[in-house]
């Protein structure tokens, strides 16, 4: 055992010093203007009754956006654990989709769908034969929670579903023997046995709607629902006020980090299963029910998605064109004749920063399931906790201090942000794996004879094999959709897809973003594909 | 395998951080720009070589952030700082370069009008402007605004689409534009609390605000004059219209100085006249703005983009009053 610790904590070195150098220097950067000056920016921040105000509304808006998405979650995952049906992964590598997309083009197909002119209202104007926009869902506080529900739903579905496929049965049957109700049973064997994957998606969700802006400020429609990363942004780029800026960043990592110590996350429960439950095939009514919800599911996921391919082939009255493929297809001058880099860019950026982060974090979750500490996932979780603004505020202090023009470094620094981004999600969908490995099972394999490299390469990451598919085709996607550290580290020598569809949107070329927008959505789906097809062996 | 990669990865960052900053050639001319200038894809890409070529001086373009991000840069910089050159900085945040520049009577300011030198000491030099308006769907059913004042009529209850101030220099434009004409009494919350109620949303950016407008989510948002010119020439409609209001416009002048005790003055007022001549056209078709020299020519379809009777620039208020409008806008706003 203790070898084997020993053996975890050297291959997990890498990871951790990675994690630590790059999410410390620039949070260092960062605080240091707010202790500046005998901290009197943060003083003056911490008795502004302001700041009390919008970390009031940011701590509400995510927490309500989180607490929905598990719960809408929690039905689809119940029957994706529970029923295999034809086109099950199919709908699962689908539901991850929305996950790509860069935050402005799903506002965008927020807007085509749901707006007051959307495709929707017209639709049901057309039919209602009313001359008002029948549903008035955006530019208001429940646009804010629809949005980031429809955003973080494939993390709370898929992270349940994957655990609770995972866990046994076996307990669940003995209960039912014992005479218990299927109530009594899902609260009190079900739900403990998926209680990890619940707080994981809940406070993952939590911090991304702790750090979202965009969708806050453009679907809420009014100033007063301001969030905490949007004070951020207003003091540090627009009023030059840094100091400030980072006094709030303080702030907000201390709330996110209380929060994270306190959901028990220093709290370590051993679970360890080998058998998974055996899926059940969907037959007749069972099968008919199942695909009602999922149609439910796909009515709700899809339509924003679909509204954004709409707007690659359809100008906004209706007319068809192929413009923008044209001008994709190198028919184009400017901005969009870098379309083609820009696909091949994104495509190696995020390939190569999620198979470094599996790599890592592979052995970071063995190291955190042996050693039984949370202490990974927590250190893990720092990045997040941060916020993408500091995190890019910091980044960008940075750049100031290296200044470069060589492209190579460019790409570096571009990878390692990525790496940074995307590494503690690897980690976090990978540890519940890992824990899941019964540590008899590494010793058994010692006794018969097999080193502990081998042990890892046969044994154990076989076992861990569709946690660590799931790590990478969730990381690929964060990291195909990553504008804000690729804008600020890329020194513009860089053309990703999502900056080229930022740009093309600064130059009014909606319709060509849409387009870029569907390419960048086909890419992320044969790579989950290609991730779902790669190995049949493991629990899903 | 894995172990080697995981090695080279490190042994990659470990050399990335330590062989970075190769100091510059002597002979090269520093030029620090802003990423929609600098980036590959900007129109620096394609006058810096012909810069080179005409002059024979080597230029070294760094992207360095927006306007804002360069003084930042400058600055932490110091004496050490490479830069000869910056390209980008408006005049609304001038107040912050002017001690980093030093003056310079290019002549090619005989060909820039008297009222956009923001800076009598030219520190910094205009080289393009832009003015900001608010840009209308003719093909809506609703009556044209004729001014600021008339905006804030009642007919137009969730018709405008608005940018925050506090994220977007298009909204902070808005917010002077309005303190340049209605002052900060009553007058300015009167204006104020209507547009609350005739705005469908206040975006984040300029982006999101106008991808929404375009979407017929609203017949007006906040743009720039030069809006309808993509309209035109991409999609070969007149449907959007700026609307040119009698009041006058809040304008964002864009100035190029030269960085205080740099050894190639000679090089940076060579390259300063080159863009205020040769690079007007270029930079001001792709910045859609208007190109500070009288001198320069410009495409056809900018004849739909309303040059404005009265230009306010937007360099006349204080960093402590931008700040105080901001909270009394947002007193006004979450009322």
């Amino acid at each position: 055992m203790k070898e084997q610790q020993a053996y975890y904590t050297l291959r997990s070195l890498p990871g951790i010093l990675i994690l630590l150098l790059l999410f410390l220097i620039p949070i260092a950067v960062v605080f240091s203007y707010a202790l500046s000056d005998n901290a009197s920016a943060l003083i003056n921040t911490i008795s502004d009754s302001y700041t009390y105000r919008i970390i009031l509304f940011t701590v509400t808006e995510a927490g309500l956006s989180a607490l929905i998405a598990v719960i809408v979650a929690f039905p689809f995952a119940y029957i994706f654990s529970k029923y295999t049906f034809p086109g099950r992964k199919v709908i699962m590598t689908l539901s991850a989709l929305s996950f790509t997309i860069p935050t402005i083009l799903v506002v965008l197909g927020f807007v085509i769908w749901y707006g007051n002119n959307g495709l929707l209202n017209t639709l049901l104007m057309r039919i209602s034969g009313s001359k008002e926009p029948v549903l008035e869902i955006l530019y208001s506080f429940k646009a804010i929670i629809l949005a980031h529900v429809y955003l973080n739903f494939p993390i709370a579905f898929l992270l349940i579903t994957e655990a609770w496929t995972a866990s046994s049965d076996v307990a669940e049957k003995a209960s039912y023997t014992l005479g218990k109700s299927i109530r009594r049973t899902f609260f009190s064997v079900t739900l403990p046995s998926i209680k990890g994957s619940v707080i994981s998606a809940f406070i993952l969700i939590f911090l991304f709607c702790f750090s979202s802006f965009a969708i806050i400020m453009v679907l809420g429609g009014n100033p007063s629902y301001t969030t905490l990363e949007t004070e951020i942004y207003r003091r540090a780029r627009i009023s030059g006020d840094t100091a400030g800026g980072a006094s709030l960043s303080l702030i907000s990592f201390a709330i996110t980090g209380i929060l994270l110590l306190a959901s028990g996350y220093g709290r370590a429960k051993i679970k360890t299963e080998r058998k998974t439950r055996k899926l059940i095939k969907g037959r007749g009514k069972t099968l008919f029910a199942i695909y009602l919800c999922v149609i439910v599911m796909l009515l709700f996921l899809l339509p924003p998605l679909l509204s954004i391919l709409y707007r690659a082939f359809f100008t906004k009255n209706g007319v068809f064109t192929l413009r923008a493929w044209e001008e994709i297809l190198g028919g184009g001058f400017g901005l969009i004749s870098t379309a083609m880099e820009g696909i091949v860019m994104s495509f190696v950026i995020a390939f190569l920063a999620s198979a470094a982060a599996i790599i890592l974090a592979s052995s970071m979750a063995m190291l955190s399931a042996r050693k039984n500490s949370r202490l990974m996932p927590f250190l893990a979780t720092l990045p997040m906790a941060a916020g993408s603004v500091t995190l890019g505020l910091g980044f960008s202090m940075l750049a100031a201090y290296i200044p470069h023009s060589s492209t190579i470094v460019s790409y570096l620094l571009v990878f390692l942000a990525h790496l940074i981004i995307v590494l503690p999600f690897s980690i976090r969908t990978i540890t519940p794996g890992a824990r899941t490995i019964s540590p008899t099972l590494s010793l058994a394999s010692y006794t018969l004879g097999a080193s502990m490299g081998k042990t890892m390469r046969r044994v154990e990451m076989p076992l861990l094999r569709p946690y660590i598919k799931k790590a990478f085709a969730f990381s690929f996607a964060l990291s195909l959709g990553e504008v804000n550290a690729t804008l600020t580290l890329s020194d513009g020598h860089i053309t990703t897809l999502p900056i080229l569809i930022y740009r093309l949107i600064g130059s009014y070329d909606y319709q060509g973003a849409a387009a870029l927008g569907t390419i960048l959505l086909a890419e992320a789906l044969i790579v989950f594909a290609i991730g779902e097809k790669g190995g049949n062996n493991g629990i899903s | 395998m894995k172990k080697t990669l995981v090695f080279m990865l490190i042994l990659i960052s470990a050399i990335s951080l330590s062989a970075n900053a190769p100091k510059e050639n002597e002979n090269v001319l520093t030029v620090y720009a802003y990423d929609s200038f600098a980036g590959d894809w900007g129109p620096g890409a394609s006058l810096i070589p012909r810069f080179e070529e005409e002059t024979g001086i080597k230029v070294n373009l760094v992207s360095a952030g927006d306007g804002r991000e360069m003084i930042n840069r400058v600055k932490m910089e110091g004496d050490r700082t490479d830069a000869d050159v910056i390209l980008g900085v408006t005049d609304d945040t001038a107040y912050e370069a002017y001690e980093l520049l030093e003056p310079y009577e290019s002549p090619m300011l005989e060909n820039i009008p008297d009222e956009l030198e923001f800076d009598p000491e030219h520190r910094l030099i205009p080289f393009d402007y832009g003015a900001f308006a608010f840009v209308f769907d003719s093909e809506s059913e609703i009556r044209r605004p004729e001014s600021l004042e008339d905006l804030a009529s009642e007919e137009y209850r969730n018709k405008v689409i608005l940018i925050d101030p506090r994220t977007s220099t298009v909204g902070l434009g808005l917010l002077l534009w309005s303190y340049t004409i209605f002052g900060d009494g009553d007058e300015f919350v009167a204006w104020w609390e209507a547009m609350k109620d005739n705005a469908l949303t206040v975006a984040d950016g300029w982006s999101s605000a106008y991808g929404l407008f375009t979407e017929g989510e609203a017949p007006i948002v906040l743009s720039y004059t030069t809006s309808p010119v993509y309209h035109v020439m991409n999609e070969n409609t007149t449907r959007y219209e700026a609307l040119v209001f009698p009041e006058g416009h809040e304008a964002t002048i864009e100035g190029i100085g030269i960085i205080k005790g740099t050894d190639m003055r000679e090089e940076a007022e060579a390259f300063i006249d080159f863009i205020l001549s040769e690079g007007q056209t270029e930079i001001a078709v792709a910045n859609s703005m208007y190109p500070a020299s009288s001198a320069a020519e410009l495409p056809d379809a900018f004849r739909y983009a309303p040059k404005p009777d009265k230009l306010f620039p937007s360099g006349q208020v204080s960093p402590e009053k931008t700040e105080e409008l901001i909270q009394l806008w947002l007193d006004t706003m979450t009322r």
